[in-house]
């Protein structure tokens, strides 16, 4: 299981190789090239490289001004700034159906010790909330460049939630396509389905190995297109295993949790059991340590799930 | 101001130089070119300016809108006596107190900053809050350059001159450099005298690293009756350590013992800058 390049770092990868043939991609930027690997982009077509500073409001202001004009502008930025900052000019995008792309790096607790400024454990319940927003979050470098390739071609925002600084096994073959409002299961399990989206995937699936080991049959699903949801495959695991648990790096309050659990309640009643952030803010340390304290490593979520099911 | 205050803060820069030096040194994180440029700006104030301890409740604000110079703003609380000098050893570390921007975890913070651009308007809603409370304190905001692209500072600084908070004062740490390269090349703030000027501030220009010149105009203000004040101080990202002036890569590179060691050494002697 390779682990490099990193999702981000694939992401702008790819970006770049399809911008070398499609003169309609650019990156608009609030001083934050090197970070999110944009300097390739930045030397080589420095005509659409946009940096506007650090002025998250005009930065995704602008690039709705170029989408306007047929532009498919992706908007590159720490996910904490952008997502919050941002929100109402986000909002006007979708409300403007722009062909925006909105690139939230260094998702989730990645930013570590910085602390609560940084930490971007909202923005999933956020961009929820809008009409029209499209929101993926990859799982893995294969499934981050997926999730680009569906949004260049999609009508409308889209919001890509990405893994940064932190390394995720790969899970997806390299001709693996993005299922737009679909769902990847992983593993298929009688006891509980683990849900999950972004980095804590492919946790799930370790934690599933590691209740396998105890006897536990764990499913594990995929959902990377958070919005739209993948209703039919949530009602299915539901009506196969009879409880479902989610683990996202994002607060409890209108994640990928809620998600699942105001669709079980439309189709399939069953009792979730959410693991994420609760509704606090983090303690300060480096990024592992944050995940190890809220229980979102393979272990940590092994253990939740067996106190759970007992 | 006294020659021994110019003194007095002089001494502790260096001091504080190197305790912040070392802490990033020691933790492996942090951004340190930012540390260093504002560190005679925080000195100045808080060895000579400031006014009243944490707890005061009219104590002088002060509040560090670049608040990834947090190295620095933990070294100079060390050697104020507000927080403990051997804590900066857990700096960005698990559990630790010490968020590597500044939080109100540690003692002597007065709010969360860190996504920048939010320090002028705390600063403009403090300085409204003593003159409702009738008293005489004032409020103090150190800003990075390339932080002013946000807009937010320039709705502050529209409200502070035309509600004449005098008793405001922002410094701009201008030292050219931003995270990717020279704010001029990004998004130019030049003429920025002429901006703020025209925005109601008194304004003057001086040399960030000249003690005297800061205290100064600290102690003097406001410069101009019943106008907010701007010092753009001119500085350099890295001062003090010639490996890091003027290099943009030490926005947040990290510093190998071997460098620190160098770094501490010239700190010691003076550089020929
Ligand atoms: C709202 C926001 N956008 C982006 C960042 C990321 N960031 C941290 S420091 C920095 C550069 C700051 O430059 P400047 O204000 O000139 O301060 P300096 O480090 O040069 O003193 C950037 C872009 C941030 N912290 N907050």
């Amino acid at each position: 299981m390779a682990s490099t390049p990193d999702c981000a770092t694939a992401f702008s990868a790819a970006l770049l190789e399809l911008a070398r043939t499609d003169e309609r991609i650019c990156i608009v930027n609030n001083d934050s090239a090197e970070t999110h690997s944009a300097l390739g982009f930045q030397s080589e077509l420095p005509d659409r490289f946009v940096d506007v500073g650090i002025a998250e409001q005009n930065l995704v202001g602008v690039a709705i001004g170029m989408a306007n004009a047929g532009l498919r502008p992706f908007v590159y930025s720490a996910s904490c700034f952008m997502a919050s900052r941002a929100l109402e000019q986000i909002k006007n995008a979708a409300y403007t159906n722009a062909n925006v792309v909105f690139c939230g790096f260094v998702s989730g607790l990645a930013y570590g010790a910085l602390g609560g400024t940084h930490h971007a454990v909202e923005d999933l319940a956020w961009m929820r909330a809008i009409p029209r927003m499209t929101v993926l979050a990859p799982a893995t470098p294969v499934d981050t460049v997926a999730a680009l390739r569906e949004a260049l071609t999609h009508d409308g925002p889209v919001y890509i939630r990405i893994v940064s600084k932190l390394d995720t096994p790969e899970l997806f073959p390299a001709d693996h396509g993005f299922a737009y409002g679909g769902s990847e299961q992983l593993r298929e399990g009688e006891d509980v389905t683990l849900v999950g989206t972004g980095l804590l995937t492919s946790r799930l699936v370790e934690a599933a190995d590691l209740l396998a080991a105890d006897g536990v049959r764990a499913g594990v699903l995929h959902l990377g297109s958070v919005q739209p949801i993948d209703a039919e495959a949530i009602g299915r695991a539901a009506a196969r295993t009879g409880r479902l648990v989610v683990a996202e790096d994002h607060v409890l309050n209108g994640g990928l949790g809620g998600a699942v659990a105001e669709t079980v309640v439309r189709t399939h009643p069953v009792p979730v059991l959410q693991i994420g952030v609760p509704n606090e803010y983090a303690p300060i340390g480096p990024a592992e340590f944050l995940y190890e304290h809220f229980g979102l490593t393979p272990q940590g979520i092994a253990k939740r799930v067996r106190e759970w099911l007992a | 101001m006294s020659s021994q205050d110019v003194a007095l803060v002089r001494r502790q820069a260096a001091r504080a130089r190197a305790l912040a030096l070392t802490t990033v040194s020691t933790a492996g994180t942090g951004h340190i070119g930012a540390d260093l440029s504002a560190m005679d700006i925080l000195c100045s104030l808080y060895f000579s300016v400031l006014r009243g301890g944490p707890e005061d409740p009219d104590r002088d604000r002060f509040i560090l809108s670049k608040a990834h110079a947090s190295a620095a703003m933990y070294s100079v609380l060390a050697l104020k006596g507000i927080l403990p000098e051997a804590e900066l050893s857990t700096f960005g570390g698990a559990d630790s107190r010490l968020s590597t921007v500044v939080s109100t975890r540690v003692p002597g913070i007065e709010f969360n900053t860190g996504s920048l651009g939010h320090g002028l308007s705390l600063g403009a809603g403090a300085a409204l809050a003593a003159r409702v409370q009738g008293s005489g304190r004032r409020t103090f905001v150190l800003t990075g350059d390339g932080e002013l692209q946000e807009g937010s500072n320039w709705e502050a600084a529209m409200l502070a001159a035309s509600r004449k908070l005098s008793s405001l004062v922002v410094v701009v740490d201008r030292n050219l450099a931003q995270k990717g390269a020279s704010t001029e090349d990004i998004n130019a703030l030049e003429p920025l005298e002429d901006k703020w000027r025209s925005f109601g501030w008194g304004v003057r220009t001086v040399d960030g690293h000249d003690v005297e010149a800061l205290l100064d105009v600290f102690h003097g203000a406001p410069l101009e009756e019943s106008r907010p004040t701007c010092v753009i101080a001119s500085t350099v990202k890295g001062k003090g350590v010639s490996f890091m002036e003027r290099n943009l890569e030490w926005h947040s590179r990290r510093l190998t013992p071997d460098l620190l060691d160098q770094a501490l050494r010239e700190l010691e002697h003076g550089i020929d800058a």
